[in-house]
């Protein structure tokens, strides 16, 4: 059956292979090679359109980290003092061991963004099928992203008609603490109830079942048409075994 | 192994799959209530403490992995590493469900500290190494203080985790215990780990 072009999303494997070879450079690699990688990473960033997303991302979350890294690291390692600011010391040691992480975590935060800026989660999740993941996985996956918008707009409202009845969170620690159950019980008690009905539905179209051969989950309609890029799949494969060799020889040697 | 490979299938079916897809979300959407209320903790451990508690241990860890997966994705990638203690978490407490701890607040309180103590001897050295002891929690000042001692990186991640995660777990289980209480008895019956609460 033809599927309708709305339907069909273009995968390519190659996007996921770099992502692999870099995290696997962040571990494996020395310092010096782990640079070339990043190097490589920021140029294929750039010209992603997610460019901005992704640097966003970055300054938010991991930069503060990495300079609190530095700091910490540079003062309380023990070592040669490289450089004074007042009254606190760098050592080399603390600013070496705090530029590994860094890289490290560079790495492997700028990989992991550049991958899913570029693919959405349906398009994985439905690759990841077709690659023979277990159903099961993916649903759920997919479930607690789509619950958790519809769970926090339902905090929101929650929380507005407790305000309204007198919750006050300008009072103690342990009232403001107690004030959580009036917000998470009604929470709670609706979604479970959701989950389920919905675990009734699931098992009245025998979704979970391997055994049977009316499992939804043994053939089910694919929600995509997945059009995997050859190329891409060929080139991503030979990427990562070159870093894999990298990684043996700098064991070897 | 058998025994293994039958408790998953047993736990992971069509009835249970949306309970962990639920007990995921609550992780990342209690966040926003700890927030609302300007509580000091995190409290990012209920879901998974209360679908270990109302499924089992296997269900737990993977309501845990999910919601770490899912806040990587979306929020701070720095989640993403800490996978290894939700599966700690989930695990403990599905069995610590089991031995009927969630039945009383008295028996929960203790079990949450000895979680945190479990989490904290896990989550140092990924702290440690894989982020030289500093993640942006609320808690980093610690690790600055320990450090400023005289400690080294991972005595100072653990001995944060020490200082922090037991109050936060117990916290966490005692509030799982009130949940489970004020939930009504037509829902709970309907769950597979009825007996535990």
């Amino acid at each position: 059956m033809q599927t309708p072009e709305t339907f069909t999303r273009e995968y390519n494997p190659f996007d996921h292979y770099l992502t692999f070879t870099i995290v696997f450079a962040a571990f494996a690699f020395k310092l010096e090679w782990q640079l070339i990688a990043l190097a490589i990473l920021i140029i294929a960033t750039t010209f992603s359109p997610n460019r901005k997303a992704i640097y966003r991302g970055f300054i938010k979350f991991v930069l503060p980290l990495i300079l609190i890294g530095f700091f910490i690291n540079g003062i309380f390692f023990t070592g040669n003092v490289v450089f004074a600011l007042g009254p606190l010391k760098f050592k080399d040691a603390g600013l070496l061991f705090a530029s590994t992480v860094a890289v490290r975590l560079t790495l492997i935060v700028i990989s992991i963004s550049y991958y899913f800026s570029k693919v959405k989660s349906e398009t994985i999740s439905e690759y990841l099928a077709t690659r023979g993941a277990d159903r099961r996985f993916i649903y759920i996956y997919l479930l607690s992203v789509a619950m958790v918008h519809l769970m926090r707009d339902k905090l929101q409202k929650i929380y507005t008609a407790q305000s309204a009845r007198g919750l006050d969170t300008t009072k103690n620690f342990f009232t403001r603490a107690r004030y959580l159950l009036p917000l998470l019980v009604p929470l709670s008690y609706s979604y479970l109830a959701e989950s389920l009905d919905r675990g009734i539905a699931l098992r009245a179209a025998n979704f979970a079942d391997k055994k049977s051969s009316q499992s939804i989950s043994n053939k089910v309609t694919p929600l995509l048409e997945i059009k995997v890029n050859s190329t891409g799949l060929l080139f991503g494969r030979l990427l990562f075994l070159a870093a894999v060799l990298v990684g043996i020889l700098r064991l070897v040697g | 192994m058998a025994e293994n490979i039958s408790r998953f299938e047993r736990e992971i079916n069509a009835t249970t799959i949306p309970l962990i897809a639920f007990g995921a979300a609550l992780n990342i959407v209690v966040g926003q209530a700890v927030q609302l209320v300007k509580l000091p903790l995190y409290l990012d451990s209920i879901g998974t403490i209360l679908i270990a508690c109302v499924v089992g241990p296997v269900a737990g860890m993977l309501t845990g992995a999910f919601a770490n997966l899912t806040l990587g994705f979306f929020f701070n990638y720095a989640f993403i590493f800490f996978i290894p203690v939700t599966l700690v978490i989930g695990a403990f407490s599905g069995f610590a469900a089991r031995l009927g701890v969630f039945k009383k607040w008295y028996t929960a309180l203790p079990a949450g500290i000895i979680q945190g103590l479990l989490g904290a001897v896990t989550s140092a050295p990924i702290a440690a190494f894989m982020f030289g002891g500093v993640t942006m929690g609320g808690t980093d000042f610690l690790v600055l203080y320990f450090r400023a001692i005289g400690k080294s990186i991972i005595q100072s991640a653990f001995m944060q985790g020490l200082a922090a995660d037991p109050v936060d777990k117990a916290v966490s289980y005692l509030i799982v215990y009130f949940l489970l209480t004020r939930i009504p008895r037509s829902i709970l019956l309907r769950l597979p780990g009825y007996a535990n609460t």
